[in-house]
Parts: structure tokens; C-alpha cells; sequence
């Protein structure tokens, strides 16, 4: 039996982050979205963690964006003036062979790297599928755990088709590529689903055109879905044309049964499953909205998630609206008009003050001299789980209701906090409601 | 120059015989100058050279925690909208003069409304990371 694709999906991005997938957070998603040179570099652990702590589907992202761009983005410095391919990747690349492997290191790879000739471009596809399909499997096979273990959960729930990036200047170079990757390796597969990846700058997918193109190129293929993943972009700070465009796009290439999922969704990406759009990605706490490079890694900035905003504020700018303009002082007040989650009622309790807690933070100094605030690990807990338990009630919310309540819910969340927050954090509701018409 | 204007705005308040601390931790971010008044009360100061919308942006997250908010801007003409700015939010401003020296540098041109409001969570945070800063310098 086939695991089904799942809609609220996580993305794991580091080891740490593991408490956040299990138990009690292992109710409030549906599924477990992997990179592939953490699996690559990690894979015992990782088959360990996905077969025997979660039961949950999972999928990998092959990542191989990541050799089309410049060797630095996924290189480190040795100390001795030179770069050298961080070991994940360098990993990554010997399962995926030619012609990664010859250029790895070198420049990063171009359109024409595929076509010299023999069947390269097919191999490739060959041993980027059968990565995602069977790293995980061969790796309880080699423990001799395989037997233990149902298949349906040794195996991802659907495989990605190589994929590379493209922006406004290489669209053209690599649109035809893009489709040709999925082309062969949509024959590879017979029981999973092959889904198509989009990944694009924020500029070329508003650029009416060559979304235009983008679009038509997808439904020309046989892919049973695409993730997307426009980068950059952010659902607070678009405009409203552009929420639209994207929605149209989601809507457009939804139909036929394909089935679409943000990469980096917020809110707004979530009602979107309204429109069409399957499901929606996220990390634990981050991850609504990314660049493409650096390729993994990043330090997630510490922020409270407003549930009535849908968006992670800076702390003290939610204390000082909650304190000084609503005036809200006592925990019954915080839990009728901010967030009333199983998580803030366990750490605020009666006591308002306990809410200071999520805000406990330590200074640092990056190695350029800037200092930098960070999260406690205690803040960081209760942070992710406020997130976490908030994003499901979101995905449960728009599930349960129609469009017209969605949209009501954002005017009311504009009346109640016009006086506490300024406009630049209130602007994004209207823009959604725009959106969404 | 901001911290010049730092430092002449402690050298005031030392003066005054009140007890001051730079770049106060609070909140994820640090207030400029904190004082304590010899009635135990904490004020907080937050010094610009110009633009003062975005020090009153940084500013008024002092008003969860001290008695008293200002804002520190060199010495230039007050038209309506920023005084109105000011007294909504019940911040204080003060002149740095250029011309003058010693006790009589910082001119209060708007009197900080008393904060009513503190949380005690927040002051107590305060009070603790003024006294560690105070302690060191």
C-alpha cells in the first residue's frame, strides 16, 4: 500500500531539531521532508529516526540545485585560503555520479553538461530516483533491520526529478532541462508518484511571461505534482497582484489531479489549499520563506509566532503590544485575545509573567564583530511548540471552513489589533484578502 | 558621534550623583543609557544623532520597564507633529547642546510622562541587567 502524500509537511533541516518531530509534536503534521545530503551524509541515523521513531511519510529533495550553482555555496574554508566541497555534498555527489561528480568542485553545472552525447542525462535521472527511492531501505537492509519494518515506511511516499534553479537571466537555459529531467524519470517509476520541482527567482515567476512559459512547460510533462519553491518570497511583504499570481499559478497547475506543495508556505499558502494547492512545507519554528543560497544551514532569528497575524514577530514587539497598547495584564487576557494553545496555558499558567520566557535570549559575537542576540534553548522549545501547535490549528482552521470564513477571520484579526500593532504588520491581512479574490 | 552623545549623557546624570549603565540588555535589543534616580526609579534614554521616528521606535519598548522614557537628539527645531509624536506615547525629549559644557550640556524640552504601566516582569529584567552593567563599569 502506498503512503499517501501528505498536506502539513515538516522540513528537517538539522539534528537537533529531532525532539520536535516526535512525540507530542508527532500529532501536529503529516509528514517528514528530508534534504538529500543531510540523508546522504547522516543515513544511519536517519533511517533509525524515520522507521523507528516516526511513522510518518516522508520524501527527500535530491538537491541538485545545489551543483548548478558556484562550488563556494557548498564548499567551507580549510583556513588555508582554499575551498573544499563540504563532505554531505561531496557524498551526495558520488551517488549521483556523472556528471556531477567530474565538475564537483570545478563550476557549477550548466544545460550543456547533459547533453555530450550517450544516454547522460538519462543515467542521471537513473541514480538521482533511485537515491531518494532506495538510500533509506538499503540502509535497514544493511543493519539487517529491513525485515523488521513494514516496506511502506522503508520507502518515501513520492520521488522528486532532478531540478535546477532558474532566475530571470538563466531561465531560458535551463527551462528545457528542467523538463527534460522530469520527462525521464517520470518512466523510472511505476508505484511512487514522480513529482516535478519548481525552483525560481521571486523576479522570473512575477514576470507574467516566463511564468507563462513555466507553466505550460509543467503540464507538459507527466508529473504527477510539483513542490515549488519561489525564492524569497515572502507572503507578509507581497503585494497583492503578486498573491494573486501566485494563486492562479497554484490553481492552474493544480488541475488535472497534479498535485502542487509549497516548499516555504505560510498562512496564506495554507488557504491556498482552497485553491488547489495540496499542501504546504515549513521547518520546526522557521521556513516560510527562503533564499536559495546558502544551501542548507542559516540561524533561525528568535521570534514569537502572533497566532492573529500568522507571522513570527520579534519578541518585545509583541510584549509591547500585548502590555503597554492592549494593556492586556492578566494570563485570561492572553489566552482570549492572543493564543490559548495547550502550550502557553502549560508555561504562562495564571502568571502573566511566565510569558517573559519566551523572550529569554544571550548575546554573541559572529567571527566579523557584530554582536547578535540569540535564543535560549529553553525559548527556543517554547517557541517551536507555540509554532508548531499554532501552524496545525491553522491547517485543521482552513480545512474546516470556507473561503468566505477565512477572509472574515482576517478582517476581524485587522479590526482587533489595528491599535496594538503598527500598519507594516497589519497590511499583509488586507494584501491576503486581496489575494484571495 | 552616537556614542560621544552616549557618553556626555552619562557624564550628566553622574554628575546629578545618579548611577548610569550603558548599552543596557533588555529585550533582545539594549537601551543606550539607563540612570536610576535617587529615588530608586529607572529611566531610560535612548541616544540619536537624527531620525528621531526610529528613536522613538526603539525607545518605547523602554516603557514596559522604566519609570521614565526619553529620547537624546542633538539640538534642532521641534515642529508639531514630532512634539505630538513625543507626548502620545508619553516619551521625553532631550536637547543635547553643542555649545555648552559640564552640568548644563542636556536641555529636557519635553518632560517624560510617568510610566504608570510597567510590567513587573519586564522591570525586574531591567533592573537586573542595569545593575550587572552598572557593576562592571
Amino acid at each position: 500500500m502506498q503512503n499517501e502524500i501528505p498536506k502539513h509537511i515538516i522540513r528537517y533541516g538539522a539534528h537537533p531539531e529531532k525532539p520536535f518531530f516526535e512525540t507530542p509534536f508527532d500529532a501536529l503534521y503529516d509528514g517528514v521532508l528530508l534534504n538529500a545530503n543531510t540523508v546522504a551524509y547522516s543515513t544511519r541515523g536517519i533511517a533509525e529516526f524515520l522507521t523507528q521513531r516516526l511513522n510518518k511519510p516522508f520524501c527527500i529533495d535530491p538537491l541538485t540545485h545545489a551543483f548548478g550553482h558556484s562550488p563556494i555555496h557548498i564548499a567551507k574554508n580549510t583556513g588555508e585560503g582554499e575551498l573544499e566541497v563540504r563532505a554531505a555534498f561531496k557524498s551526495l555527489a558520488q551517488h549521483y555520479g556523472q556528471p556531477v561528480i567530474s565538475q564537483l568542485g570545478r563550476r557549477g553545472l550548466r544545460p550543456d553538461d547533459f547533453h555530450q552525447g550517450g544516454r547522460l542525462l538519462e543515467q542521471f535521472c537513473e541514480q538521482v530516483v533511485h537515491f531518494q527511492k532506495n538510500i533509506i531501505s538499503a540502509q535497514l537492509a544493511e543493519e539487517g533491520d529491513d525485515k523488521y519494518i513494514p516496506a511502506q515506511r522503508q520507502s518515501p511516499c513520492l520521488v522528486i526529478a532532478p531540478y535546477f534553479y532558474m532566475t530571470s537571466s538563466t531561465f531560458h537555459f535551463w527551462l528545457d532541462l528542467n523538463k527534460s529531467l522530469i520527462d525521464a524519470s517520470v518512466p523510472l517509476e511505476s508505484i511512487l508518484p514522480v513529482f516535478g520541482y519548481i525552483l525560481i527567482s521571486k523576479d522570473a515567476f512575477f514576470d507574467d511571461d516566463l511564468r507563462g512559459e513555466l507553466l505550460v512547460s509543467c503540464k507538459g510533462t507527466e508529473a504527477r505534482g510539483f513542490m515549488l519553491w519561489i525564492e524569497s518570497f515572502s507572503e507578509h511583504g507581497a503585494t497583492k497582484s503578486e498573491l494573486n499570481k501566485y494563486r492562479q499559478f497554484v490553481s492552474n497547475l493544480s488541475q488535472g489531479g497534479r498535485k502542487v506543495i509549497s516548499l516555504y508556505g505560510g498562512y496564506f499558502s495554507i488557504m491556498l489549499q482552497k485553491y488547489g494547492l495540496h499542501g504546504v512545507t515549513h521547518g520546526p519554528g522557521y521556513g516560510e520563506e527562503r533564499e536559495v543560497t546558502p544551501v542548507g544551514g542559516g540561524l533561525p532569528k528568535p521570534k514569537f509566532y502572533f497566532p492573529a497575524l500568522h507571522e513570527r514577530l520579534p519578541f518585545r514587539e509583541v510584549l509591547f503590544a500585548i502590555r503597554t497598547k492592549a494593556k492586556w495584564s492578566s494570563a485570561s487576557d492572553y489566552y482570549g485575545n492572543v493564543c490559548d494553545c495547550v502550550w502557553c496555558k502549560q508555561t504562562i499558567g495564571e502568571d502573566m509573567s511566565n510569558f517573559m520566557k519566551y523572550g529569554e535570549s544571550k548575546s554573541g559575537v559572529r567571527k566579523d564583530g557584530i554582536s547578535f542576540e540569540y535564543q535560549t534553548t529553553q525559548a527556543k522549545i517554547l517557541n517551536t511548540a507555540h509554532y508548531l501547535l499554532n501552524k496545525d490549528k491553522e491547517f485543521k482552521f482552513v480545512a474546516a471552513n470556507e473561503v468566505q470564513l477565512l477572509k472574515e477571520d482576517l478582517q476581524d484579526s485587522m479590526r482587533k489589533h489595528r491599535g496594538n500593532f503598527e500598519l507594516e504588520r497589519l497590511g499583509h491581512l488586507a494584501n491576503w484578502l486581496g489575494g484571495l479574490s | 558621534m552616537e556614542r560621544k552623545l552616549v557618553k556626555n549623557i552619562t557624564t550628566h546624570f553622574q554628575r546629578k550623583g545618579h548611577q548610569t549603565a550603558v548599552e543596557v540588555p533588555f529585550l533582545s535589543g539594549s537601551i543606550d543609557v539607563v540612570y536610576k534616580t535617587k529615588g530608586g526609579e529607572l529611566v531610560a534614554i535612548e541616544a540619536k544623532m537624527s531620525d528621531y521616528k526610529r528613536a522613538l521606535n526603539q525607545a518605547k519598548y523602554g516603557l514596559l520597564a522604566a519609570s521614565r522614557v526619553y529620547v537624546c537628539l542633538p539640538e534642532r527645531s521641534v515642529s508639531e507633529d514630532m512634539r505630538h509624536s513625543f507626548v502620545s506615547l508619553g516619551i521625553g525629549l532631550i536637547h543635547a547642546d553643542k555649545r555648552s559644557n559640564g552640568g548644563r550640556y542636556l536641555k529636557f524640552v519635553i518632560r517624560a510622562r510617568r510610566n504608570r504601566a510597567v510590567d513587573r516582569s519586564c522591570r525586574s529584567a531591567l533592573k537586573k541587567a542595569f545593575l550587572e552593567k552598572a557593576k562592571g563599569e
